[in-house]
């Protein structure tokens, strides 16, 4: 475990230094939203929930939980999620890194 | 999705165009919307994204019952997944253009009825089915409407025989209707515009007799008669409000009977005429000369407000003035709103001098030039001129007589004489 986390500082650093985009290198989810009517997820694990007020979704950092009213699932597929509704709350529970 | 762009808010403009480009593509190939039933039916949709399915417009029924769009081709690798996840899979429609395709196959009739209205639309939008004459006001449409049907132009002509024939319709009805200043068949659809834009026409002249009378003294010297019977000879000396032509015309019929009308005289009546001018030139004349005595005034001006601050010098009598201008600042308009006078009064002596003979003949000629221009009618140029001069009692006497041919003949109301419609 403490060997990962000492690779993932030295790719940090290393990232930083070239200015590299992190949510490549670091397998990292990658969230666009539009005010609150719209969020793209790109890089997800897949679904774990979703309701038409909640869309949990997992991803190699961790769990994204999405609240709000009549969302829908534009689309779905391997790389990305896009969620539209009227979003109220975008939270990340339990969070590694 | 093609690649992650830079800007975030490029993101979702670039994935809802491709998301319309999808909907369309899955129009095209045909699409299911599926209905997932399960305790789980989350499930389903996570194993079929793994596989690279594309799920669409997801939508939550109730607990246990999620509804989407997928392709048709994908739905074959759901029957892997409903046995691996438990989730029972049902199709509620069949879209896109397949499935309309294989509908249409079934509908034989229904295919042919739109064919034969697609058909029939085509066919009849092909004929002229309504004509329009516009512009006319004292053309009577009616009367269009008939002669249009006369040129092969009525409801039910084939469009395509109109456009053919265009140019030639549009020139018969320019010969049907020479009051028209313009002309134009159009073709709108079904609708043939026709519009016919008539000429303003002047006001009909008064068809009153009218007697031709001379405008001004002279010699005749040609008359030339359109209308009416002639008064005056050539080699008659005439004046000014004399007849010349008689505005009636007598006819002697086969029969004997002697018919005199009235008509509206017209013609030419061209006469030699003398224009004469009289010019007295002064052999002696005063002049002014500057004298010795000389002033010189400085002023500022500062906008409207002038302060003199300097001057020099006397003058007595009568002076001439000149003025100079500097101009220091011009201000923001430009309008010299700073500027330096400077104002230079002369003494004037009046002194008598005489003009020799030569310098007051050309000085009477270029007067009497002037003169004899202002006399000329317009256009009218002089034939012969002739001038005599003699000096007497401190003036030159010159006298300029012109001779011109022209026409001196004038209707009672004026205007043009052989202007007889």
């Amino acid at each position: 475990m403490e060997k990962g986390k000492d690779r993932k500082n030295w790719l940090g650093r290393l990232i930083n230094f070239f200015e590299l985009p992190p949510d490549v290198l670091l397998d990292l989810p990658r969230l666009v939203m539009s005010g609150n009517e719209k969020l793209v997820i790109e890089n997800h694990r897949g679904l774990l929930e979703y309701t038409n007020e909640t869309v949990r979704v997992r991803t190699a950092g961790g769990e994204i939980f999405i609240t709000g009213e009549d969302l829908n699932l534009v689309s779905i597929e391997q790389e990305e999620v896009w969620v539209e509704g009227r979003i109220s709350r975008v939270e990340l529970p339990k969070w590694r890194g | 999705m093609g690649g992650r762009p830079d800007q975030p808010g490029r993101v979702t403009q670039v994935e809802g165009i491709a998301l319309f480009w999808r909907q369309i593509a899955a129009y095209f190939r045909g699409y299911l919307v599926l209905k997932f039933q399960g305790l789980n039916p989350e499930k389903i949709i996570n194993c079929a994204i793994q596989q690279g399915i594309k799920l669409w417009e997801v939508r939550r029924v109730s607990s246990e019952i999620i509804i989407c769009k997928v392709a048709a081709e994908d739905f074959k690798h759901f029957r892997t997944l409903v046995k691996k996840t438990g989730c029972r899979t049902k199709i509620l429609a069949r879209l896109g253009l397949p499935f309309f395709y294989r509908q249409l196959q079934h509908r034989r009739g229904w295919l042919c009825g739109a064919a034969v209205f697609f058909s029939a639309l085509y066919i009849l939008a092909s004929f002229v089915w309504v004509i329009q004459v516009e512009g006319v006001a004292r053309i009577p449409v009616a009367q269009v409407m008939a002669d249009l049907h006369e040129l092969g132009l009525y409801p039910g002509t084939p469009r395509g025989k109109i456009e053919e024939k265009r140019n030639w319709l549009i020139r018969e009805l320019k010969i049907r209707y020479p009051q028209t200043a313009f002309v134009s068949v159009e073709l709108k659809g079904i609708v043939a515009h026709i519009e016919l834009v008539e000429k303003e026409l002047p006001p009909a002249t008064q068809k009153e007799t009218r007697h031709l009378y001379a405008v001004k003294d002279g010699l005749v010297q040609e008359i030339v008669v359109l209308e009416g019977t002639p008064q005056i000879k050539a080699g008659d000396m005439v004046s000014r409000g004399d007849l010349l032509i008689l505005g009636k015309k007598v006819l002697r019929r086969l029969d004997g009977t002697i018919v005199t009308t009235e008509v509206k005289a017209a013609g030419v009546v061209k006469a030699r005429v003398w224009y004469e001018v009289h010019i007295e030139e002064p052999l002696l004349y005063w002049a002014a000369e500057i004298g010795e005595g000389k002033r010189v005034v400085y002023y500022l001006r500062i906008k409207d407000w002038v302060f003199p601050f300097f001057s020099w010098g006397r003058v007595t009598g009568e002076t001439r003035n000149l003025r100079q201008r500097f101009e220091i600042y011009k201000g923001r308009n430009q309008l010299g709103l700073v500027e330096f006078f400077k104002d230079t009064y002369h003494e004037v002596n009046w002194v008598q001098r005489q003009l020799t003979t030569e310098v007051a003949l050309n000085r009477a000629r270029e007067e009497g030039n002037k003169k004899l221009l202002y006399l000329l009618p317009v256009g009218v140029k002089p034939e012969r001129l002739q001038e005599e001069w003699e000096p007497r009692e401190g003036f030159l006497v010159y006298r300029l007589v012109a001779e011109t041919l022209e026409n001196i003949a004038v209707g009672s109301e004026g205007g043009e004489t052989w202007n007889f419609d």
